[in-house]
């Protein structure tokens, strides 16, 4: 921090770790727009809504999880157990009163079932969330048949969970702009978000000053699964945007979920080696994706390019992040 | 042919030999196969060794290759597409009019300048490697799906280079892609073992900093084992498609990706760098073999498949941790 | 977890842990034995208590019948999507058709469509030496080997729901032109036919050449709905439609929506939005009502999806194309069943599981839930 004040630069904006993904994403909104002007309208803007709703939460959740040094590749399938999880409890007879705090405890088992394998097996994260990962599959086909079930209507309890609308605003984005906040909130300034840093970072040297590691890691395996379950029930309470019924569907998420949330996480700054991480980040990585896969459907371009240009934009985020580091710290 | 760690013992004990991770997996594989065989009656069959032998060989071409990198404390997320570009590429040059031989070649040095970019992207300009390779995961798939136009392709039938390179089998029971498996597992042990590259491999990723200071080149050695992940991915993709006789440009992709880091992770490679065993692998990998082998001559659906393979994954791995003890940086290699 | 360096010996926690380690070696795969010799496909009665149970009264909403006693034969069913709804009503139909017969058939395969599992399923149904194989043929040539091998070990195969494209090579034996595989029948619809019956379709409601046409696919390149495309696309060539759009989306429900809809905001003046999957046809639907345009933009498509079967009811998707999945599974293990007990006599013959279209006319008869659309497991009663 310099001591004179002085005009903020292009440099200094870059050196926000965010800095470099607001400004393709920008770069890219430009370019679509230019395209085809229907891309810079309020009905696209709700389209976009509709491509980050349940990705953007899952990735803090990585992203939480990064912090730490480690990943998680099972939200995909604990975001399509859980809303399974509370139709079958509803179709009891129990109700949703009922369904949907099994559900949430249901993911938060999954949670507590990587966190200890990993924290007390010793089991690499990567290989303790992959089994988690395939064994969930399975599970999920097993609990569901492999068909969807229709939500039934007009219910309190799901439309709070994700059907209802408040003021023209769909539940779940409010619950997503709540969690984003608090997320960061707790990263920045709450005992557990320092010691997630302080774990990441200096895994020794917190441990030497009292930083209780393994709790400080289970918790926030527990923390990804549960928010994976949560915005899976937010999701299938939803449904088809516009009042058509919500669906609980054993295929939502999956893999392609795990590994966008992932590439939101890094895309938005956040870094696999751990001790540092930026939940905005993961918004605005998950927005750039979005951006991208709706900009290229909307002007026509091929599903083809879609692929390759998200690897080129994780590369290059990257690259861009990096540089501007370097030129912040000159 | 010592293939087997070196370790100084204070005195020999049976249990000792457990602190060789080939042994602990190479039991728990026998298991199985033992389990499989007296529960399934027609498990032990020289057919049945063919559908084992045929899965197992494709997850080890690629997993040694991601052992490797793993020993030198790095990642690659994107063998899993390299896999599915390379015999496209090479069916791309024949459609040209080379030679099928050279076609192959050419695509195998193509995807060593893959292997190079990422090698050079992570070691050289710091990007993460999971970041490099998760891009370049998309980029090539991406590439794939342009060159392919989605369309998956019927591969040339041309004698005897396809049997030599996929489909033939030996005695009735080893199917080719098996066989380069071995031969390239030995080859690679032995680079491990013998060669300078393969102690700076093991020196890069258990010590970095100190490796770098007697004068290991870290970035070199890097760059070195990103394109053999690669050439290695690009070989078994190639060889599959032989297998087959169609290309598709799907095939492989995230669950082949992480299925050679979990046939590296239960075979013994540790996950953080620094230690690892390529015939580890092999094994592993032929654990998953007998488990997609004999959980469908069993009867067993692609739920059960599914749920098996995923607690077989992490029980393997855990029991792995548990019998050598938390390996940071230990120098051990195999 | 501390870090103080472990010497090479053992110490007894370790002991206890190659102990456990082995026991749980042998846990998994005793369990896994056990899981494999329950029945795969759910929902089914089994053949030993009709058969043990032969002189009392059968069970509520069941009856007896009488067949010939033969063993338990073994078949194996490989689908590309395993895991994709619209097999779920094929399952069933296999369900159902093992009750009938006494017989057992395996579900496998691979969940997205890879060949190189599919192909390795095969085998090991051939290593394991099952009584029948039925298999969708997604790839032209890659089945055409383990289809030999079977076939020359004695095992029928069967191809269902997609069929290897009819080549131009000419059949060694008899000097015709036929399709590739060796497959003793195929169940299931004429893909490409099916296709082209879509793109005729759509010129009966779009009757501007010039008009703005979408077609829906959700996996370019994949054997059992390229056909579809192909056809549909070559049929309103064929009619001199020139503006023709062909739209990749996803294979996944949950994002094909927003995809649809973001190419509908890049493309307003589009006539109409038709799709060859199941998910995309329930798609179009869904997009024209909330972007209002019922009545002004036209849908259709394939596969009867309950949110598809509503639009129908309520105009906003004008038809779709019924392919009868339950017939898929039903009809190949009936003709498996069929041919071992005839000693190969009664061959299996191909069969065409139908091109029907349900508009709003016929709508009626699929909206209660049904275990031939597979929206529910009941059977049902009279």
């Amino acid at each position: 921090m310099r001591a004179i004040p002085r005009k903020y630069t292009i440099r200094d904006f870059l050196s926000l770790r965010e800095g470099a993904v607001v400004l393709v994403t920008a770069v890219m909104i430009a370019g679509f727009t230019s395209l085809n002007a229907s891309f810079f309208t309020l009905s696209n803007s709700k389209v976009l809504a509709d491509f980050v709703a349940g990705n953007v939460a899952v990735a803090a959740a990585q992203v939480m999880l990064m912090v730490v040094g480690e990943i998680d590749l099972s939200v995909g399938q604990v975001y399509a157990l859980s809303p399974y999880i509370m139709y079958l409890v509803y179709q009891d007879g129990l109700g949703f009163k009922v369904g949907i705090p099994v559900a949430i405890l249901a993911a938060a088992l999954v949670g507590l079932i990587n966190g200890i394998v990993t924290v007390r097996l010793h089991v690499p994260s990567l290989i303790a969330t992959l089994g988690m990962g395939f064994f969930l599959s399975g599970f999920n086909i097993y609990i569901s048949n492999g068909w969807y079930q229709i939500m039934p209507e007009k219910q309190p309890y799901t439309a709070v969970f994700g059907g209802g609308v408040i003021a023209g605003i769909d539940v779940t984005y409010l619950w997503t702009a709540v969690a984003i906040i608090v997320l960061a909130i707790v990263l920045a300034r709450m005992r557990h978000g320092v010691w997630s840093i302080a774990t990441g970072s200096n895994l020794f040297g917190s441990r030497e000053v009292g930083v209780n590691i393994r709790r400080t890691k289970i918790m926030n395996f527990i923390l990804a699964s549960v928010i994976a379950g949560l915005w899976g029930i937010f999701i299938a309470n939803r449904g088809f945007t516009f009042g058509a019924s919500g669906v609980a569907d054993p295929a939502q998420g999956g893999d392609t979920l795990t590994l966008e949330s992932i590439a939101a996480a890094v895309i938005g700054g956040t870094s696999l080696l751990g001790g540092s991480g930026t939940i905005i980040g993961a918004f605005a990585g998950s927005l750039l994706i979005a951006v991208l896969q709706d900009g290229l459907i909307l002007v026509g371009a091929g599903a083809y390019i879609y692929q390759t240009l998200l690897g080129a934009a994780i590369i290059f985020s990257m690259a861009l992040n990096i540089q501007a580091r370097k030129w912040a710290r000159r | 042919m010592r293939l087997m760690r070196s370790v100084k013992h204070r005195n020999f004990s049976f249990w000792n030999l457990f602190s060789h991770p080939e042994v602990t997996i190479a039991l728990v594989t026998g298991i199985c196969a033992v389990a499989f065989a007296s529960f399934f009656l027609n498990f032990a069959t020289p057919d049945s060794a063919q559908v084992i032998f045929t899965v197992a060989g494709t997850d080890a071409m690629v997993g040694v290759g991601e052992t490797m990198l793993l020993i030198s404390g790095e990642l690659d997320l994107s063998v899993g597409t390299v896999f599915a570009l390379a015999p496209f590429l090479m069916n791309a040059f024949y459609g040209q009019g080379i030679p099928i031989l050279i076609a192959f070649l050419m695509a195998l040095l193509l995807m060593g300048v893959i292997g190079l970019t990422n090698g050079y992207v992570t070691a050289k300009l710091g990007v993460p490697a999971l970041i490099t390779t998760l891009g370049m995961f998309f980029l090539i798939r991406g590439l794939t799906l342009i060159v392919s136009n989605f369309h998956l392709i019927t591969l040339p039938n041309i004698e005897p280079f396809r049997s030599v390179v996929g489909s033939a089998v030996i005695f009735d029971t080893i199917p080719i892609p098996m066989v380069w498996a071995v031969g390239i597992t030995i080859v690679v042990a032995l680079m491990l073992q013998r060669t300078r590259h393969g102690l700076w491999t093991v020196a890069t990723g258990s010590n970095p900093t100190g490796a770098g200071e007697v004068g290991v080149n870290t970035v070199r050695t890097k760059i070195y084992n990103f394109m053999l992940a690669a050439i290695l991915a690009g070989l078994a993709g190639i060889i599959q498609a032989m297998r087959i006789g169609s290309a598709e440009p799907l095939q492989g992709g995230f669950d082949l990706t992480l299925g050679s880091i979990a046939a590296s992770a239960v075979g013994g490679t540790s996950l953080l760098g620094g230690s690892g065993t390529i015939i580890g692998t092999l094994i592993g990998s032929l654990l998953f073999g007998i488990f997609r082998d004999g959980l469908i001559i069993g009867g067993a659906s692609e739920i059960v498949y599914e749920m098996a393979l995923g607690t077989a994954v992490v029980l393997s791995v855990a029991l792995n941790v548990l019998l050598i003890g938390r390996r940071g940086r230990s120098g051990r290699q195999t | 977890m501390s870090e103080s360096s472990k010497s090479d010996k053992m110490t007894r926690r370790q002991a206890l842990g190659v102990v456990g380690g082995l026991v749980v070696g042998g846990v998994v795969g005793g369990a896994a034995g056990y899981y494999a010799g329950k029945s795969s496909v759910p929902m089914a009665p089994t053949n030993s208590t009709m058969t043990a149970n032969m002189t009392a009264m059968p069970p509520a909403g069941l009856q007896y019948g009488e067949l010939p006693a033969h063993p338990n034969w073994k078949f194996v069913a490989i689908c590309h999507v395993t895991t994709n709804p619209f097999f779920v009503p094929t399952q069933y139909g296999i369900a159902d058709a093992d009750a009938l017969f006494g017989t057992t058939t395996q579900w496998t395969g691979s969940e997205n469509s890879l060949v190189s599992d599919m192909v390795d399923a095969f085998n090991a149904a051939i290593a394991a030496k099952v009584d029948g194989i039925f298999t969708t043929l997604i790839d032209p040539t890659a089945f055409n080997a383990p289809t030999d091998a079977a076939l020359a070990a004695g095992i029928p195969v069967i191809g269902y729901n997609a069929d290897a494209k009819a080549g131009t090579s000419v059949h060694p034996a008899c000097g015709c032109g036929k399709v590739l595989n060796d497959r003793l029948s195929y169940v299931g619809q004429p893909l490409y036919d099916s296709g082209v019956n879509l793109g005729n379709m759509i010129t009966k409601y779009i009757t501007d050449t010039s008009a703005k046409i979408a077609l829906f696919i959700a996996t370019p390149g994949t054997l059992n709905i390229e056909p579809r495309i192909d056809g549909a696309s070559d049929a309103l060539a064929a009619a001199g439609y020139t503006n023709v759009h062909i739209v990749g989306t996803d294979p996944l429900l949950d994002k094909e929506g927003p995809l649809i809809d973001a190419w509908y905001l890049g493309n307003k003046d589009v006539a109409g939005m038709f799709a060859v999957d199941a998910g995309d046809t329930s798609w179009v639907g869904d997009i024209a009502t909330k972007e209002g345009l019922v009545g002004t933009v036209f849908t259709g498509g394939f596969d009867l999806l309950p949110e598809t079967l509503k639009n129908i009811q309520s105009g906003a998707t004008q038809f779709t194309i019924d392919q009868q999945p339950y017939l898929q599974g039903f009809v190949p293990v009936q003709q498996l069943y069929l041919y071992k007990l005839s000693g190969g006599a009664m061959a299996p013959c191909d069969t065409n599981t139908s091109l029907k279209f349900v508009t709003k006319d016929n709508v009626a008869g699929y909206t209660t839930p049904s275990r031939f659309e597979g929206s529910t497991p009941s059977q049902p009663t009279f």
